[in-house]
């Protein structure tokens, strides 16, 4: 199959700092609110949220660090520089495992809240199928492509999200958010482990630097794309403390899709806001799902780079199909994307903060003359 | 592979993209718009749905349908569930229920003091289809009746309890409506609570009054419409009122046009916190038979300390019998302690309106404060002297 080539393949800053975001924005934004209530007091949530995001902020500016080290190199590059092949093809290999399970538990996770929200009827089988398809469409162009993707989704994202909060302040009871600093330290620490979870993705801009114009910008870039979440989660924390209270928002498996279904305009249309607000969900979803899948691609052409783009493509998506038909229920799910967290801050942010190490103990650098 | 078949291959696609698994059409779904939950028999609900019938609806004005059909049609179903109750009334109607318009939810006196809240709001935001904004009410006798009322100036019985519970802007002595979701989070902070009652009397309703839960989640009892009044000044919840007293032995009426609460406690002694409850009250006569010269700032005082005398007496009212005979702390000092001195509400709080019951042990300072700001557009209506 041809497809229209673009001349330009790179990526600007603009296009890094939308890609960060559109790729941390995905479930956390769903479910963060539960988790984050059932483990604090009262409003307490927000400390392990502004601990949890100080985490990713430092993480992401070691990952921006190694990226302007190696400018115009992936990943695969930069290890190979810093250590040997071998390790290289390892580092990649397991990068491109991680993606690869992110993208099916993605996949799962999406279907599981239409089904229960938007189709009733409408078998999850069906759902993750269709799902796929469109990744696969999504993928099958160059990266770049998808990069600029994020450029029209992102304010899509932001403004439901934000009318979402703004239909519900005349709910808003500032009495749920006291009484504050009530939680013990030690538990505000353990669920900070969760928010850390919900900051990641961006870690996959270490394949993307490869393409980037301008590898000073990078730590710029990244740091910012990581504020919007940031504060994305923040504010959404504290509407659905200030709406729900602590209690409710703890037994409310999605409080923040329940937040848009009590959204009530009258005029009866937007009496059912919620399909909107899953609408432009899904859209997030997508890019999310589909930057992870393409850096999958990314990822095993390093290794082999024989085969087309294609080809990959429709190899990868009957087994993606399978991981994520494998878990059997909403506990499964979870417990899934928990591993998946592990493995994502081992893999994606770990190493290569491992990997920033020895470059500078070595003394290593990447090609000066390119900026 | 051939361009033949390769464009069939991309035609066949087409079929996926006009496929719709959902897809329900309009015409077939029977809107709920309000159910009423009953006590059926051997522990049974009877649960009963509002359906709205579209083309009486329209018939009305256009001419077309049937203009002499109810434009609603109540359906009842019995069974132990209520999820097994609404399946069984698809047996009965010619379109299923569907319940994302459901807006009011009636329960029954006698389901609500037996505890069977908590089974019967179950459902109502477990499913996904259901919202936590539909409003819940306490009916006296029997809920399903309440859907039968022929509403004078709405078309809907439900549209009609819908508006009227909207009321708490007019009335002192409505609770303000209270969602599915305020009462999930009730029982789920094991909280004593107050929700609209709902009465029906000669083919109207009233919403005056209030039905208090305990915090076992039983219903302890209604509130007329003065006390009533009296929790609402308590709550703060007081958005307008009318407050009748005497001057000089003729009737004069001060209307609340602002009221707001303020709360704090003495808590050294956690086992009997002191409260004290501050209420501002700013507002101008309503109307009045007196003679009195009402630019006298000596008559306003009086007026305004009446004013006060009479809430005041009031709150106290409905507080004894919170404290002593329903036990239940429906008037949110649960929350204040809760929000403003945390450490020793942990302390009491297994003891609060349970157990120990140190609710009912509390004692409570109400104090009142009047401003009578406007006395009409005119001084008086008679001559003076007469």
């Amino acid at each position: 199959m041809k497809s229209f080539e673009y001349g330009d393949r790179e990526i600007g800053t603009t296009e890094v700092v939308y890609g960060v975001s559109n790729m941390v924005i995905g479930f956390g934004v769903l479910t963060l609110p539960r988790s984050l209530a059932a483990m604090t007091e009262s409003s307490d949530g927000w400390i392990s949220l502004v601990l949890g995001g100080g985490a990713a902020l430092v993480f992401g500016w070691l990952i921006a660090l190694l990226c302007a080290r190696f400018p115009k190199m992936g990943l695969n590059d930069m290890t190979k520089a810093i250590a040997n092949r071998a390790v290289a093809n390892v580092v990649a290999m397991l990068f491109a495992c991680y993606t690869f399970l992110f993208v099916g538990y993605e996949t799962r996770g999406l279907a599981n809240i239409s089904k229960l929200y938007l189709f009733d009827r409408t078998p999850e089988e069906a759902i993750c199928l269709f799902f796929l398809l469109v990744l696969a469409y999504g993928v099958a162009g160059p990266s770049a492509a998808l990069l600029r993707l994020n450029l029209i989704f992102l304010p899509l994202v932001l403004l439901i999200v934000f009318l979402v909060l703004a239909m519900n302040i005349s709910v808003f009871n500032v009495h749920n958010l006291k009484p504050m600093f009530v939680t013990d330290w030690q538990d505000v620490l353990k669920a900070t482990k969760g928010t850390v979870f919900s900051f990641l993705g961006f870690e996959i801009f270490l394949f993307y630097n490869a393409w980037a114009n301008r590898p000073k910008a990078m730590k710029k870039a990244i740091l910012g794309g990581l504020a919007v979440p940031f504060f994305v989660y923040l504010i959404v924390f504290v509407f659905v403390i200030g709406i729900f209270g602590s209690e409710v928002t703890k037994n409310t498996l999605y409080p923040t899709a329940e937040l848009a279904k009590q959204v009530e305009i009258p005029g009866g249309f937007f009496e059912r806001f919620e399909s909107i607000f899953f609408t432009i969900w899904v859209v997030t979803l997508f890019n999310t799902a589909a930057m992870a899948f393409d850096v999958t691609i990314v990822a095993l052409r390093t290794l082999f780079p024989k085969p087309r783009r294609m080809t990959w493509v429709v190899w990868l998506c009957p087994l993606i199909y399978l991981v994520a038909m494998q878990p059997q229920s909403v506990t499964e799910i979870d417990t899934f994307g928990e591993w998946i967290s592990y493995a994502g801050v081992a893999i994606g942010w770990c190493l290569p903060a491992v990997l920033l190490g020895v470059a500078k103990m070595r003394r290593i650098k990447g090609n000066e003359q390119v900026s | 592979m051939s361009k033949f078949l390769r464009g069939m291959l991309a035609l066949a696609s087409l079929i996926l993209a006009a496929g719709c698994w959902d897809r329900v059409e309009i015409e077939d779904r029977g809107f709920v718009v309000g159910s009423a939950i009953d006590e059926g028999k051997d522990g049974a609900y009877e649960l009963t749905f509002q359906y709205i019938v579209p083309s009486a609806m329209q018939g009305k004005s256009a001419g077309g349908g049937h203009p002499s059909a109810k434009p609603f049609q109540n359906v009842t179903s019995t069974a132990t569930t209520l999820f097994k109750a609404a399946r069984k009334m698809s047996n009965e109607t010619s379109r299923p229920p569907y319940l994302e318009h459901n807006k009011i939810i009636i329960v029954s006196e006698r389901l609500a003091r037996t505890g069977k809240i908590q089974e019967v709001l179950d459902l109502f935001v477990r499913d996904p289809e259901m919202r936590r904004a539909a409003k819940l009410m306490i009916s006296v006798g029997q809920a399903k009746k309440l859907l039968d009322i022929k509403p004078p100036i709405e078309t809907l019985p439900v549209q009609y309890i819908n508006s009227t519970s909207e009321n708490p802007e007019k009335s002192e002595s409505i609770v303000p409506p209270t969602t599915m979701g305020h009462v999930h989070r009730f029982l789920l902070e094991e909280h004593s609570f107050a929700i609209p009652r709902i009465t029906q009397t000669d083919g109207k309703v009233s919403l005056s009054g209030a039905a208090v839960f305990g915090s076992d989640k039983k219903m302890k009892g209604f509130l007329d419409g003065e006390e009533t009044t009296g929790k609402n000044y308590f709550s703060g919840t007081i958005k307008a009122g009318a407050v009748e007293i005497e001057i000089e032995g003729k009737p004069l009426l001060f209307e609340v046009k602002s009221a707001s609460r303020t709360v704090s406690a003495n808590v050294s002694d956690p086992e009997s916190p002191a409260f004290t409850v501050n209420v501002r009250i700013e507002g101008n006569v309503g109307e009045t038979y007196s003679h009195v010269d009402l630019l006298d700032p000596q008559v306003i005082r009086t007026i305004e300390n009446r004013v006060s005398d009479k809430i005041r007496e009031i709150m106290y009212f409905v507080l004894e019998k919170l404290q002593k005979e329903y036990r239940a702390d429906a008037i949110g000092f649960s929350d204040y302690l809760n929000e403003n001195h945390y450490r020793m509400w942990k302390k009491v709080a297994a003891n609060w309106d349970r157990g120990d019951h140190l609710f009912s042990k509390c004692k409570v300072d109400v104090q009142v404060h009047t401003r009578l700001r406007i006395i009409g557009a005119i001084e008086r209506v008679q001559p003076e002297g007469e």
